[in-house]
This record gives structure tokens, C-alpha cells and sequence, in this order.
């Protein structure tokens, strides 16, 4: 017989001392793994919880964007690029033009601060038909920007020998679409009346752009461009004329401040507004964190004591329950080393089931908890597993050191005269 | 000499202050023979019995075994001393309850390792407990455990057998198979002291010892 088999006989034979020390090591090892497992999932659970929010917001961000966009097309264009010398407020003045080319120039280059061009030709004229003051303007309807996001057209395009009326013209004359009106000795069919915008659109006839030069005598010639800045920030203003100056000579920007600052600001509170949601939920999650770590700092310590102090006074039990049995042992010659094995075998056997135990307690913990234990255990944790093994030997040993010691020194005539 | 005890004098602390069990006690036990010692209740016979045991150290006088002082040898020494040499007889026989028999009369070879008798056969068969042999001590009567305690003592065949009332708890019948026993244990050649209150023992003794209040004085 060897002190191996006397160990496990002994640990077989005392099966509710075995149970609860291997229980104690257990409970302190699954509150270990549970609270590192548990963390797991917390922070699992505020990736998801962040990513789902993220994705909301994007999702609402996009809607609200595409929602902005229709909404400001009714804004309408909100730069114009004119000649330099070409004076707004002055009709007198308003007589620079720039070359049609520019068109095609400002299209086919790289320029990212704007995405689609109005080109125009605008006059005000003598209606001699009517016998009144109208503004005519010629345009080609629409042209993207090359690369640009090639969106619905804000302004449709006028059709040959077509006209788009503004609301005080159709409503003061009475005319609807499918009429033909005549303007210089040229018929057109009306293709659209616009309603009412309160500005000097109202007074405006629309019809395509070689058309009004030829009425006008300008060919080869446009007022200028509107466009759409898309971007948006305040601050590509600067960067927009820096482009459209390099590009086109001889040309100003022209922006029609409250609309874009409008635009501009509106996008960006929300931007501003959904990302500090986010960051509002992560500090949250941060905080719930930090109080969790904080719960866990004090109660897996405090748990592990208190494992270790009825471990030890459940091997304490176990000697003084053994004293006769150490009093036989060491009158048979057993030295006090061996009978130190016996009891500190006892522990690492106690700390090694214990430790198992514990791991599949706190893993199963996890998974009552809700989490799934495929995600949250991963296969770097055999290291933790092996730790924790360590640690509940170590725990074990250190539980019974002291009692284990006594146990060998115990002095064999007291061990059998009070054991018995 | 196999065995002796020159001037041993034992004390035990308690809660009254000293208590001197065993005083200026000399006795010497030969190969053979059985020396038997009784007296009254607290009288100092166990510890007598432990501290030729080499189980507890006297205040004064000493231990010897043949020409060693046994309390000059080291702890694990001592240990060894007591495997080799010493076999341990207990009234309350004291056997490990998780043990089956056969493991209770190898218990010495769990010190002595690879030098143990490989097969107690012999022993079970000489004490006649070859159906208990996978028993519990829980499953066996009275003087079946005190002939396991019997056979245990002699697994490493020492050269000394102290027994401490050896038929204190058993009847008649039971008593007389182990006085049997322990004579033929000093028929081998082996040194045995008895410390009893049974007559029919002590009339079995070469010499006989009475202890009284720690002192012995030799009886015809």
C-alpha cells in the first residue's frame, strides 16, 4: 500500500469534508471566472448595444439627409458664379457675360466642393407681346459635375420650343400649360407653370438656353452658372472660390449665405446631436462598467478569503477528526513528512477539483445569465483556466498549510491518548 | 539487553500544574521474555509503555535499545526506529476505519516502503482472518479486531511488542487466543511488555511490575 492509495482512501471514506472543502475552493473560483466571464459579456452586450445604436443613427442620419436634400431643393440653387464685373444690383451693369465654354470646362473638372451646375442666360426684356417687363433666361437644364453624385435634377430641363412660365407671368396673363405663348416673334408651348416663390422668379420665363441667345443675340454667351454646393461646411466657401477662381477665369462666387449657413448648420447639429447620443451611451456604459469592476474588486476578494478561511477550517476539522489516525500512523513510523503529504496532497487534489468545478460554475454561470458561452469563453482562456488552476492550488495549500503542519508535529502518545 | 528504561522519569503539563506520571524508573525487557506491568488507573503505566515506545520523550533517565539511546535519535530516526523494531498493541485496538484488513496489517509498509514484506498471507492466515481479509474494521467483532491489531504489529517483524491491555476489551475467550498470541510472539524471540490489569496475563509473565503513583517495584 502506498500514502497515495491511504490519501484517496481517506478522501472516499470522508466524502462530506471532501465535498464541501472542494465546494469552498470551487465558489471562490467561479466567482473569479464568473466576474471576468460576466465582464465579457458586459462589454459584448455595449458592443452591440453601441453598434445597433450606430446603425440606427447612420440609418436615421442617411433618412434625414435624403429628407434635408428634398427639402432644400426647395431653397433652390444657393451659389451663382457670374463675371467678375457683373454687378447684381445694377441692371446697368448686368451686362458681363461668360463664355459658354466654361460650362464644360467646370464639368469635366475634379472640383469636389460642387455637384451639379444651372448654366443660364439671363435678360430683363420688353415684352412687346404682352407689353410688359419680364425677365427671360435661357438654361440647358442641368449638368453634373464629372464623378460627382448624380442626383435628381432640381431644375428640370426645358424642352425645344418650350417654355416654363413664372407664377406672376401665368396667373396676371391667365395661362395654362399646353398654351402657346410668343415672345419676340418666337412661339412657344408652355411646358410648366411654377408656382408661386415670392421671388424674382415669379416674373421669370424659362426656355432653352440656344434659344435665348439667339433672341438675344448672345451666342456663345451665359450669364453665369447657379450650383449646389452639397458638402455644405461654411468653411468650403473658401476652398469653393479658391477652386472656381483657379478654373475659370475672370469669374466671381457669389453664395447666398442664409440658405447655405442654414443648410449647413441644420445638418450639422443633428450630425452633432446623433453623435452625442452615442458618446452619451457610451459613457454610460462606461460608468455601469467601472461600478462592475468596482463590485468585483471587493466581493471575488472578499469571496476568496472567506473560501480560503472554511477551506481551512474544514482541513482544521479534518485533522483533529484524524488525531487518532495520526497518533497509529506515526507510532507505526510514519514520519511527520508523510503525514504532511497526506494532508497537503489533500489540498491539491481539493484545489485542482475545486478549480475545475469552479470553471464550469462560472462558465454556466454566464450562460444562465444569458450570455453565450461560445462568444464570450475563448480559446486564449485556457491560459485563465490554467491560472485559476494554479491560484485554487495555491489557495488550497495555503488553507492547509498551517493545520497540516500541526498535523505532523502532533506529538503521537497525546494524539492516541486524547483520541481516544 | 534488548530493551531498557534507566531512571526514566515522565511529566505531563495540565491545567493543576505537573503531574508526574512515571518517577525514577528503571526496566529492562530481554528477547523472549514477557514482562507484564499493572497497577491502578493513573498510575503512569501507558506512558511507560510510550516512552519505551519511542513515542514520548521522558524528562529524565533514557531509552536504550540494545546500545542506542532511542531520545538522541533524530525525529525521522526515531520513526524509523519504531517501524523497525517496535510493534504497538492498543487496547482500543486503533485501527484506521477506511482501511479493509489486509490494508490495516500493511499500514507499518507505508514507512518502511520498499523493505516491507511484499505478503501478509501468513499473518492473516496465522491469525486466522482469512474470510475478514476485505473487511472493514467497522465489520468485524471485538477480538477480530484486536487479532488484526495482533497481526499488525508483527507485519514488520519487530523485535519488541508493546501491548497496553491487549484483552481489556475483550471477553474470556477472545482474551486467552491473545494471551496465546502474545506468548508465541516471545516464543519467536521477541521482547514483550504487557501492561495489564488481566491476571490470567500477568500469570503468563516472566516478570511482573506493579506502578503506583509513578514508581514500580518489581513482584514475586
Amino acid at each position: 500500500m502506498r500514502l497515495v492509495s491511504l490519501l484517496a482512501k481517506e478522501m472516499a471514506h470522508r466524502k462530506l469534508n471532501l465535498a464541501l472543502s472542494v465546494t469552498s475552493v470551487a465558489l471562490g473560483v467561479a466567482c473569479g471566472v464568473g466576474a471576468i466571464l460576466m465582464l465579457r459579456v458586459f462589454d459584448l452586450e455595449t458592443e452591440r448595444t453601441l453598434s445597433a445604436m450606430d446603425q440606427r443613427s447612420r440609418a436615421a442620419w442617411d433618412n434625414f439627409q435624403d429628407e434635408m436634400r428634398k427639402d432644400m431643393l426647395k431653397l433652390g440653387f444657393n451659389l451663382m458664379i457670374l463675371h467678375k464685373e457683373h454687378n447684381l444690383s445694377s441692371p446697368a451693369e448686368q451686362t458681363r457675360y461668360l463664355p459658354e465654354s466654361y460650362i464644360n470646362r467646370l464639368a469635366e473638372s475634379s472640383v469636389v466642393t460642387i455637384n451639379h451646375i444651372l448654366p443660364f442666360l439671363q435678360q430683363k426684356i420688353w415684352w412687346p407681346e404682352k407689353k410688359r417687363w419680364v425677365t427671360l433666361v435661357g438654361t440647358t437644364g442641368e449638368v453634373y459635375v464629372k464623378n460627382a453624385n448624380q442626383q435628381k435634377p432640381m431644375q428640370p430641363r426645358v424642352a425645344p420650343q418650350h417654355a416654363v412660365l413664372g407664377f406672376a407671368i401665368h396667373q396676371s396673363l391667365e395661362i395654362k400649360a399646353g398654351d402657346s405663348v410668343t415672345v419676340m416673334d418666337r412661339t412657344f408651348t408652355v411646358a410648366e407653370c411654377l408656382p408661386a416663390k415670392g421671388f424674382e422668379e415669379d416674373e421669370q420665363i424659362w426656355i432653352p438656353l440656344n434659344e435665348a441667345q439667339e433672341l438675344l443675340d448672345k451666342k456663345g454667351l451665359i450669364t453665369g452658372m447657379l450650383a449646389v454646393n452639397c458638402q455644405c461646411a461654411p468653411k468650403d466657401m473658401i476652398k469653393i472660390h479658391r477652386e472656381i477662381a483657379a478654373l475659370l477665369p475672370d469669374t466671381k462666387v457669389v453664395e447666398h449665405n442664409s440658405r447655405l449657413v442654414a443648410r449647413a448648420q441644420v445638418r450639422s447639429k443633428s450630425a452633432v446631436e446623433a453623435d452625442q447620443a452615442l458618446e452619451r451611451e457610451k459613457e454610460t456604459r462606461k460608468q455601469l462598467k467601472e461600478r462592475r469592476l468596482a463590485f468585483a474588486a471587493v466581493f471575488v476578494p472578499l469571496v476568496v478569503v472567506v473560501s480560503v478561511v472554511w477551506l481551512a477550517f474544514l482541513i482544521w476539522s479534518n485533522v483533529r477528526q484524524r488525531k487518532t489516525e495520526i497518533g497509529i500512523l506515526s507510532a507505526m513510523g510514519l514520519p511527520a513528512r508523510s503525514i504532511l503529504f497526506l494532508f497537503i496532497g489533500k489540498a491539491v487534489i481539493v484545489g485542482l477539483a475545486g478549480a475545475l468545478v469552479g470553471f464550469g460554475a462560472g462558465v454556466a454561470l454566464v450562460a444562465v445569465q444569458g450570455g453565450v458561452v461560445a462568444t464570450v469563453v475563448r480559446s486564449s482562456d485556457i491560459s485563465l483556466a490554467v491560472g485559476y488552476l494554479l491560484v485554487a492550488v495555491l489557495m488550497s495549500m495555503v488553507a492547509s498549510w498551517v493545520p497540516a503542519l500541526v498535523a505532523a508535529r502532533m506529538d503521537p502518545a497525546v494524539s492516541l491518548r486524547e483520541g481516544d | 539487553m534488548l530493551i531498557s528504561a534507566e531512571q526514566i522519569g515522565v511529566t505531563y503539563r495540565s491545567g493543576k500544574g505537573p503531574v508526574l506520571a512515571v518517577r525514577d524508573v528503571s526496566l529492562e525487557v530481554a528477547a523472549g521474555e514477557i514482562v507484564a506491568v499493572y497497577g491502578p488507573s493513573g498510575s503512569g503505566k501507558t506512558s511507560l509503555l510510550m516512552a519505551l515506545g519511542g513515542l514520548l520523550c521522558p524528562d529524565a533517565g533514557r531509552v536504550m535499545f540494545k546500545d542506542e539511546d532511542v531520545y538522541r535519535l533524530s525525529s525521522s530516526d526515531r520513526a524509523a526506529f519504531r517501524n523497525e523494531h517496535i510493534g504497538f498493541v492498543f487496547q482500543q485496538f486503533h485501527l484506521i476505519p477506511y482501511l479493509t484488513v489486509l490494508e490495516n496489517i500493511m499500514v507499518p509498509a507505508l514507512a518502511a516502503g520498499s523493505s516491507a514484506p511484499a505478503d501478509p498471507g501468513d499473518l492473516i492466515a496465522r491469525f486466522n482472518l482469512q474470510h475478514r481479509a476485505g473487511h472493514l474494521p467497522s465489520e468485524l467483532s471485538t477480538g477480530e479486531r484486536q487479532r488484526v491489531a495482533l497481526a499488525r504489529s508483527l507485519f514488520n517483524s519487530p523485535d519488541i511488542i508493546l501491548a497496553d491491555e491487549p484483552t481489556g476489551s475483550l471477553d474470556e475467550e477472545n482474551g486467552r487466543i491473545v494471551i496465546e498470541h502474545l506468548k508465541a510472539m516471545a516464543g519467536e524471540g521477541r521482547a514483550v511488555l504487557v501492561v495489564t490489569h488481566d491476571a490470567r496475563l500477568r500469570a503468563h509473565a516472566s516478570r511482573r511490575f506493579y506502578l503506583v503513583e509513578g514508581r514500580l517495584t518489581e513482584q514475586e
